[in-house]
């Protein structure tokens, strides 16, 4: 099963990054035929290529767009690049790689939603790829991909960049606009939803780097060739960062419904020592992992979901048998528990225990109980906490406990015959 | 009420039929109709937060059972809420229990046990078996502030303070810090608390993490005895919760339960933290004597029958009219009205004025103005509905800072569009931001007023056709206006015709409006020339427009209005009677200073009062004083009134009175005591009963509310008004005189050369009248006088923060220390008039208007 690069077949050409070696791969190419199209066509398009989110909703694009608040102006459009989910490496790879098609792409989306003004929100780790941005965006404009009236059609268009500090809750969008707004890192109440009342409350578009990036292909080569690759509702391909346990971790471009088995087994080389596959996480750490007897699954949001998690961020993290399950579950809950922003009692105050109770157990003073409390906690959690954070804090414990839960009990009964 | 208008939503709360405005969310009306729903993060003044989610409540809706949190979740036709099932307990529960065992529970040492919303939220889910151990915090105290302590172990993250400065304050004092488990409430970059400590943040917060450090009492807030009362100092009229233990006040605080008052529990940090002019050893002790410039104690009986003679032999020999009163603001409705009644039915004589209508007789006049043209204006509790308010020449959050929370909290919920005109670029932050800011050249107030008139009719943003059949003198209006053009006024104003237009347009537009007007109008020389004018505008709007206009007379303290409606006014009797032929004297007390200096007035008496430092010119005051033979002065406080009085009478404070008061927006509401009068003080009403009884004419209604139930006989208007449903007395028999006030047209004048600068000066954020440098906690944030000026002003002088200013007028001259606020305009020194060593109105030299100075660097 070879990839389908779509986004990243020239990503290897050396100085990809620059605006000559760009445009000799037929960048911007896609400006000429943007421009010759009403607004409303583009949105259009975009729906028919069946473009979903790949920031992790997987929410349509061109609906999206098409959902802005009518006649209210200005509108930004915000590019969601906090990449911060564990696992998630692969728009940092576009973000380096080649800052350039970003620029296209969301030329091309403020152009459909008639937005004047765009941010890229960096993570704050993201320093070398913000000042490659800045730099591209200084070569774009130069050129006039950017600014007063590009390339003659009348539109102007202007990027700005932003540079988090370091919280991962800024990449859920609506925290994402107060950080940017200057205000303190934490998600909003919706309704109103960022097309309504976003950025300095006016309506505002936010997508993923990713899913920008693919805009360009679908204005270049039409929304039906888009849709004739993936599955029926999942179109496309996808960008995967395969991490853990495997030989050949690294992002890979597959065209969607392509199984987690081909994914681990072909492109990442299979595991680590050859060793037994025991879990894998299919979406990034938030996303519930499964078990090893789910490694036929279509790498696509509909059967993810079927299978009891979800496509998320597209990150695989693959878990070989060599680990107890607790260790692993560990680590992601003393994650959340620094990302939690601390809005919200149950996320706050239940992260907090989650990793508690899950240290005590690794730590040896683990009860069933407490496997038991480890239940409850997840689901006073689950659904009750102001933001996905919550939700997602709670997919690795409950789904290591419904899949693992020998694992739990393994260290119990060690913990109970040391102290005996 | 708002020009929108919501549908009406009919659903069932735990089977009861129940209805709401569409949007409404259920927390909101479960508790309108008496639920009680658990809830730790919510308050009805701030919007939805949602963060502690432990109002959880069961929806049912199309079939659909679905679990929401009932404070953003909006009630929908057919729904039903149940509020409580074992799975709604259950998560709700959970969190409370997750805030509980880290909680100190040190409740018996705590300032809202009580009153906690923690523990009334525990007892209401019976959580007594906690699934989780205990793990509390223990980290110190902050308490780098004079006012409010930090304990933040106590602190649920509920976020009530942070949204209660940022969206009622409008100041962004306070935010979050850190996050996760570590996430915290601190300072704005975690420097020590500056802001206008107005104490909202003390109010909502559900638990005792902050603190009012202005009172030693702890613990146990709910076997502290309430008194709701109105504050004594400003003329917006909030309602204060006095805390009394063992007959001492501990604390002042707001109970927000709407009805309570015209607050919903926001104050100001007057009125919150300036009741440490109450248990006070400063107060005047005892009646005091001047022998030979010394004051020496004397009996009350003695003093009283010293007045009562002195009156009689005045009388008999210079007639009744000799004998003038200068009632108070300050004072209740039921003692001014005794006061003026001492003197014209007693005494006979109808020279009687307050400090308001002595330096602004035309505001009583606009006022009536307002009624006889339809413009009655709603209850200042319905501003937080309005859909324009026009704040016009008022630093709201130095004026009526509570006004200001109203005004923010329709920005927020009912999209107020908020027009704040003003020659200082003040700070008004709401939400929404402001819409249309106009800074204009000092004293323009009235070009600025009228040009937006001609602008209504010229460019017909009214239907002056039907302006033109309903008010007769149409013509002469537009006559008048005629100098007001689009030049003219931007030379004088520094506005352009298009920031005129916008405005213009705003208010022209169907919308229910609220103008409010700031005492300053009151000195710019053109006071009534500009309160004419904003009258024009309201009735074209009100005449022309669609919606309503509502309109208030400037007033100052709390109770400006009312001393006005008891006739203590030279020209009206109670209720705004014309004196017409009732006393055929010269009227003496208009200009009552002159009057006195002239030797007219033989027998002065002023009640709670400072004209020395309060009223506008110092030195006519000075002679006034010296020169008039006999002068009694009753206060709280030794002012420098009082140190030239032969006689002088201790008063009560606020705290220790019973009568009402009448707000800037004719809201009549209770004073109730709180604690018995101190020491030897006699309130102000008995000691004009004292009075009335020793001239050997005793008043017939004796108590408090006799005397308001005379008033309520004789002032129409107060006939049905109830004081304990902070209700506005109506307009009544005003016989409809649709008029425009039509005054000629005057160019401003040019400031003098060599006194080239304009001084602005009102009442400081902390600070109003002559009293709250008694409370140490009000001088401990505001110690010091500040003059302000630009920053343009400061290089030409070459001056910088923290020098001495001379300041000179053609009268006199005073240092202050100044520093640069680029609020202040090129050209103007603004100063505070509330500090005695500062006096700002010893510079004014007998011409009416903005007074004009110079400054230079004081060596
Ligand atoms: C806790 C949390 C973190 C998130 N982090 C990211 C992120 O780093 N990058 C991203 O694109 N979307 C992230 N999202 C999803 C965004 O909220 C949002 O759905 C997305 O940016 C929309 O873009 P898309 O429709 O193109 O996917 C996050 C969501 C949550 C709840
Ligand atoms: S679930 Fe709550 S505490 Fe957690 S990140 Fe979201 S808002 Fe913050
Ligand atoms: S006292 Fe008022 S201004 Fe100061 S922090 Fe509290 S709410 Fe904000
Ligand atoms: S200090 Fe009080 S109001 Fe502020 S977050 Fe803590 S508990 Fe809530
Ligand atoms: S705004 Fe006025 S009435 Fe209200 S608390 Fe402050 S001083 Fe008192
Ligand atoms: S009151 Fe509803 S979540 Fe706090």
């Amino acid at each position: 099963m070879p990839e389908l690069k779509l986004l990243t077949k020239d990503i290897d050409k050396k100085d990809l990054h620059k605006l000559s070696v760009y445009e000799e791969t037929g960048g911007y190419g896609s400006l000429k035929k943007l421009f010759k199209k009403k607004p409303d066509e583009v949105i259009e398009m975009v729906k028919a290529s069946g473009l979903r989110g790949r920031g992790g909703a997987g929410f349509p694009a061109g609906l999206k767009w098409s959902f802005l608040a009518k006649d209210v102006f200005p509108r930004y459009l915000c590019c969601n690049a906090d990449e911060s989910e564990p696992g998630t490496c692969k728009d940092r790879l576009l973000l380096e790689k080649t800052p350039h098609l970003l620029i296209e792409g969301m030329i091309a989306c403020a152009y459909a939603c008639k937005i004047e003004t765009g941010y890229i929100y960096f993570r704050g780790e993201f320093q070398h790829a913000s000042d490659l941005m800045d730099e591209a965006l200084k070569e774009a404009r130069a050129k006039n991909y950017l600014g007063k009236n590009i390339m003659g059609s009348g539109f102007d268009f202007e990027i700005h960049t932003h540079l988090g500090a370091g919280a991962y809750i800024c990449g859920e969008e609506s925290a994402l606009l107060n950080s940017l707004e200057g205000r303190r890192g934490e998600p909003r109440l919706k309704p109103p939803f960022p097309a309504v009342e976003g950025l300095y409350s006016k309506p505002t578009v936010i997508n993923n780097v990713e899913t920008l990036c693919v805009v360009p292909y679908i204005i270049n080569e039409g929304p039906e060739k888009y849709a004739s690759y993936g599955t029926e509702k999942s179109k496309g391909s996808k960008l995967v960062s395969v991490s853990g346990h495997v030989k050949k971790p690294g992002n890979y471009e597959i065209e969607m419904g392509t199984t987690v088995r081909e994914l681990i087994y072909e492109l990442a080389g299979g595991i680590r020592n050859d060793n037994k596959l025991k879990a894998y996480i299919p979406g990034g750490s938030s996303t519930p992992m499964l078990p090893a007897d789910l490694v036929d699954t279509p790498y696509d949001y509909e059967s993810l979901a079927a299978a009891g998690s979800m496509l998320g961020s597209g990150a695989l993290i693959v878990i070989d048998d060599q680990v107890n399950i607790v260790e692993s579950t560990l680590r992601l809950a003393s994650f959340y528990k620094h990302e939690s922003c601390g809005k919200c009692t149950p996320c706050r105050e239940g992260t907090r225990w989650m990793w508690q109770l899950l240290d005590g157990i690794h730590n040896g003073e683990g009860t069933n109980q407490q496997v038991d409390k480890l239940v409850d906690i997840c689901d006073n959690i689950s659904f009750k906490s102001f933001c996905p954070l919550g939700d997602a804090a709670v997919g690795p414990v409950a789904s290591s406990i419904k899949y693992f839960r020998e694992d739990y009990e393994a260290l119990l009964k060690r913990n109970a015959e040391g102290t005996a | 009420m708002s020009v929108t208008v919501r549908e009406t939503i009919n659903f069932t709360i735990d089977g009861k039929p129940a209805t709401a405005p569409e949007g409404t969310i259920i927390l909101e009306v479960a508790q309108k109709y008496g639920f009680e729903v658990t809830n730790l993060c919510y308050n009805k003044k701030l919007k939805p937060f949602a963060a502690c989610r432990t109002c959880m409540v069961e929806v049912r809706h199309n079939g659909k059972k679905e679990l929401v949190y009932s404070c953003t979740h909006p009630v929908a036709e057919g729904m039903e809420v149940i509020i409580h099932t074992e799975e709604t307990d259950r998560y709700n529960s959970a969190n409370i229990e997750m805030l509980l065992v880290e909680h100190p529970l040190d409740c018996p040492i705590c300032d809202k046990s009580g009153v906690c919303p923690l523990q009334d939220n525990t007892e209401l889910l019976e959580l007594q078996k906690p699934r989780f151990e205990i793990q509390r915090r223990n980290e110190p105290s902050i308490k780098t502030n004079p006012l409010i302590e930090f304990y933040l172990n106590r602190c649920i993250v509920c976020g009530l303070c942070v949204r209660a400065c940022d969206e009622i304050q409008g100041v962004q004092a306070l935010d979050f810090h850190q996050r996760g488990m570590k996430a915290s409430i601190g300072t704005a970059n975690d420097e020590p608390l500056d802001c206008e400590f107005c104490g909202q943040c003390i109010t909502v917060c559900p638990t005792g993490a902050l603190m009012d450090m202005s009172s030693d009492a702890r613990g146990l807030a709910a076997l502290f005895k309430n008194t709701n009362t109105t504050c004594s100092y400003c003329s917006w009229g909030c309602t204060v919760q006095l805390e009394t233990k063992k007959n001492k006040l501990v604390r002042i605080t707001a109970d927000e339960t709407p009805g309570v008052g015209i607050n919903e529990g926001n104050l100001c940090a007057k009125g919150r933290f300036g009741h440490g002019i109450v248990h006070n050893d400063e107060r005047i002790q005892s009646p005091l004597i001047n022998q030979g410039g010394t004051f020496q104690e004397i009996g009350w009986d003695e003093a009283i029958e010293m007045i009562a003679e002195r009156a009689k032999t005045t009388i008999n020999r210079n007639g009744a009219e000799s004998l003038a009163g200068l009632a108070s603001e300050k004072l209740t409705n039921e003692e001014n009205y005794l006061f003026q009644k001492l003197f014209r039915n007693n005494y006979g004589s109808n020279q009687i004025n307050n400090l308001q209508n002595l330096q602004a007789p035309y505001v009583n006049d606009f006022m009536l103005n307002c009624f006889e043209n339809g413009i009655e204006s709603k209850p200042v509790t319905e501003l937080d509905q309005a859909d324009v308010v026009l704040i016009f020449n008022s630093d709201l959050p130095s004026e009526y800072p509570v006004g200001g929370n109203s005004i923010r909290k329709g920005a927020i919920f009912t999209g107020t569009r908020v027009i704040f005109a003003n020659p200082r670029n003040m700070r008004f932050d709401h939400e929404s931001r402001i819409d249309i800011r106009l800074i204009y050249n000092q004293d323009a107030d009235f070009m600025l007023a009228n040009r937006l008139c001609r602008i209504l009719i010229d460019e017909n943003l009214v239907d002056t056709a039907k302006v033109q059949e309903q008010i007769p003198n149409f013509n002469d209006l537009v006559a008048s206006l005629a100098p007001y053009t689009a030049d003219a006024t931007k030379k004088a104003t520094g506005l352009t015709n298009e920031q005129l237009k916008r405005t213009a347009t705003q208010l022209a537009e169907k919308a229910d409006r609220a103008l409010i007007i700031g005492n300053d109008v009151l000195n710019t020389g053109k006071g009534k020339e500009t309160l004419n004018a904003l009258l024009n505008l309201a009735i074209l709007l009100n005449a022309g427009g669609e919606g309503s206009v509502s309109i208030y007379p400037p007033r100052e303290h709390c109770n400006s209005q009312g001393v006005n409606d008891m006739g203590a006014t030279p020209q009206y009797l109670p209720g705004y009677r014309p004196v017409n032929d009732a006393f055929e004297h010269e009227n003496l007390a208009d200009e009552l200073f002159e009057n006195c200096a002239n030797g007219k007035i033989k027998f002065l008496h002023i009640a709670g009062e400072d004209p020395m430092t309060s009223y506008k010119s110092r030195s006519i005051v000075e002679q006034a004083l010296d020169t008039v033979p006999f002068l009694v002065v009753q206060d709280i406080y030794m002012s420098e009134t009082a140190r030239k009085a032969n006689l002088i009478l201790p008063t009560a404070t606020f705290a220790e009175k019973e009568g009402t008061v009448t707000n800037m927006t004719r809201h009549v509401q209770k004073v109730v005591p709180a604690i018995p009068v101190q020491g030897k003080a006699k309130s102000d009403l008995e000691i004009f009963h004292n009075l009335a009884d020793a001239l050997g004419s005793p008043f017939k209604s004796k108590s408090s509310s006799d005397v308001l139930e005379e008033i309520r006989q004789t002032i129409p208007a107060y006939k049905d008004v109830d004081p304990a449903r902070h209700e506005q007395w109506k307009p009544s028999g005003v016989t409809a005189k649709p008029a425009f006030q039509i005054c000629a047209f005057e160019e401003l004048k040019a400031s003098k050369r060599d006194f080239s600068m304009k001084l602005l000066t009102n009442n400081h954020m902390f600070h109003i009248g002559s009293y709250t440098h008694f409370s140490k906690a009000l001088t401990d944030i505001g110690p010091d006088c500040f003059a302000e000026i630009n920053p343009k002003d400061a290089k030409k002088s070459e001056l910088v923060n923290g020098d001495t200013l001379l300041v000179e007028s053609s009268q006199a001259n005073l240092k202050v220390q100044m520093k640069i606020n680029p609020a202040v305009p090129a050209g103007m020194v603004y100063i505070p008039k509330n500090w005695p060593e500062v006096p700002v109105n010893a510079l004014r030299n007998g011409e009416d208007g903005t007074v004009h100075v110079k400054i230079s660097k004081s060596e």
